[in-house]
């Protein structure tokens, strides 16, 4: 006993050793699996409050782009406001409101970017709005360019977004036009560039043509943008066509992103489980 | 006492230096300079072993959670602490018990510069390799390893060398 004692005590190092890298593995492996790791990532409230000062620091640098980003934006609104306003003189309002009602079950929510990157092979993004601005898990994220990701986990004022710039990542999208169905992954590498999958082969799509949101999922209204088919090839199964698109946001410099809200996604969870 | 504060403080700058601004680099794509294992390599090496491994892990974990990457530079930081000592006696030859800090004015450059590659090369493996965690992006995952050991084998002897001009000065 007394030897045994005195081995471990010897090797005490190779044990310590080993717990460490098994602590390690062991939050390598679970983080997918427990909403509560959210308190080991950058959206906590330490780092998360540590890279949101920074993130105001250096946004001072970007000003005069972003403002001019924001007032292309302007113009664009300004523009469909107009076409709008013409339409709805030649409709009345009574009958509008009345076909519309409950059409639109989406509300959006404004976030600020935090901490984003885009060369790993999984990654993610920070945002500075949590639980107490009324954000969950499974929500859509997008920017003014397009679909940037789903929200994954949060704290009370930070989530963590699921970027499409993750391998675990998975957005139901379509091809306009043709309505043509399929997913969106990446495979890494090339932050521009993402791959549409489960595309039938009849499928009439051709390169230049855009992708959007299918609508199938409770995270995106139909019809939000998402790239644009840059190529297309035959997959090794000969079943399906595997189509590179060449995604809309600019991962690399995203500042303001939109978390929509579906509040039809809550009523209907709401009804079940009244049941 | 002093020396505990010292190495709170140095701990808690090379984090937010590692986070803020080296985790940002990528140089060609993939080169992204670890620094913050310079704090595990000048670690005196009459301290403990099991101490050094806990002050890895815990660097580590830092690293990790401002990353989002749990548990992958926990596990590299770890590792390297546990081999420290070996590749010290690799490079090294030196009295034992006698008081001695891995730079380049107790080893001399060349031993030092080895010391910190072999280092380096260990800990960037096992941090790609988990990142990356398959086989799959082979020739990604040889250009991250080697074009980030450079990097990281640059900053490091660069900062070495003012911490050895800053001492030599005073």
């Amino acid at each position: 006993m007394k030897g045994l004692l005195e081995f471990l005590y010897k090797h005490i190092h190779w044990l310590l050793f080993l717990l460490l890298e098994g602590i390690s593995l062991f939050l390598l492996f679970s983080f997918n699996d427990y909403q509560g790791s959210v308190w080991l990532s950058s959206a906590n409230t330490v780092s998360g409050g540590i890279l949101e000062t920074e993130q105001r620091v250096t946004s001072y640098f970007g000003l005069a782009s972003e403002n001019r980003r924001l007032s292309e934006q302007n113009a664009q609104l300004e523009e469909q406001v107009l076409g709008l306003r013409q339409m709805l003189d030649s409709v009345s309002l009574e009958r509008l409101t009345a076909e519309t009602e409950g059409r639109w079950p989406f509300t959006v929510v404004p976030a600020n970017v935090v901490e984003n990157s885009t060369s790993k092979p999984n990654n993610y993004i920070t945002i500075n709005k949590g639980t107490r601005d009324g954000i969950g898990p499974d929500m859509g994220v997008i920017c003014s360019e397009g679909v940037v990701g789903v929200t994954y986990k949060c704290s009370p004022h930070y989530t963590l977004v699921l970027p499409i710039l993750n391998s675990k990542s998975n957005i139901s999208c379509k091809v306009r036009p043709g309505d043509s169905f399929g997913y969106l992954q990446w495979q890494g590498g090339d932050a521009r560039l993402a791959q549409l999958r489960d595309v039938p082969r009849y499928a009439e799509v051709s390169v230049g043509d855009t992708v959007v949101t299918s609508g199938h999922s409770s995270f995106f209204p139909e019809g939000i943008p998402v790239g644009v088919i840059a190529a297309i090839d035959p997959s090794s199964d000969n079943l399906s066509t595997a189509i590179d698109v060449h995604l809309n946001p600019p991962f690399a410099r995203l500042r303001h992103v939109f978390v929509i809200q579906n509040i039809g996604a809550a009523e209907r969870k709401e009804l079940h489980s009244h049941e | 006492m002093n020396s505990l504060i010292n190495r709170i403080l140095t701990f808690i700058l090379l984090v937010l230096l590692q986070v803020l601004i080296l985790n940002k680099i990528h140089l060609f794509g993939y080169a992204t300079p670890m620094l913050y294992i310079f704090f595990i390599l000048k670690i005196g090496a009459s301290e403990g072993r099991n101490k050094v491994m806990l002050w890895a892990f815990a660097m580590g974990l830092a690293v990790d959670i401002f990353g989002n990457t749990l548990g992958v530079h926990a596990a590299a930081s770890t590792a390297l602490a546990f081999v420290r000592p070996a590749l010290i006696r690799l490079l090294y030859i030196r009295n034992e018990g006698e008081p001695f800090t891995p730079s380049i004015q107790s080893m001399g450059i060349a031993a030092f510069r080895g010391y910190v590659l072999l280092g380096i090369v260990l800990h960037h493996c096992i941090v790609f390799i988990l990142e990356y965690f398959s086989f799959a992006h082979p020739l990604q995952l040889a250009l991250s390893i080697v074009s980030s050991t450079i990097l990281t084998l640059f900053f490091v002897m660069a900062v070495e060398r003012i911490f050895a001009q800053r001492q030599s000065q005073s």
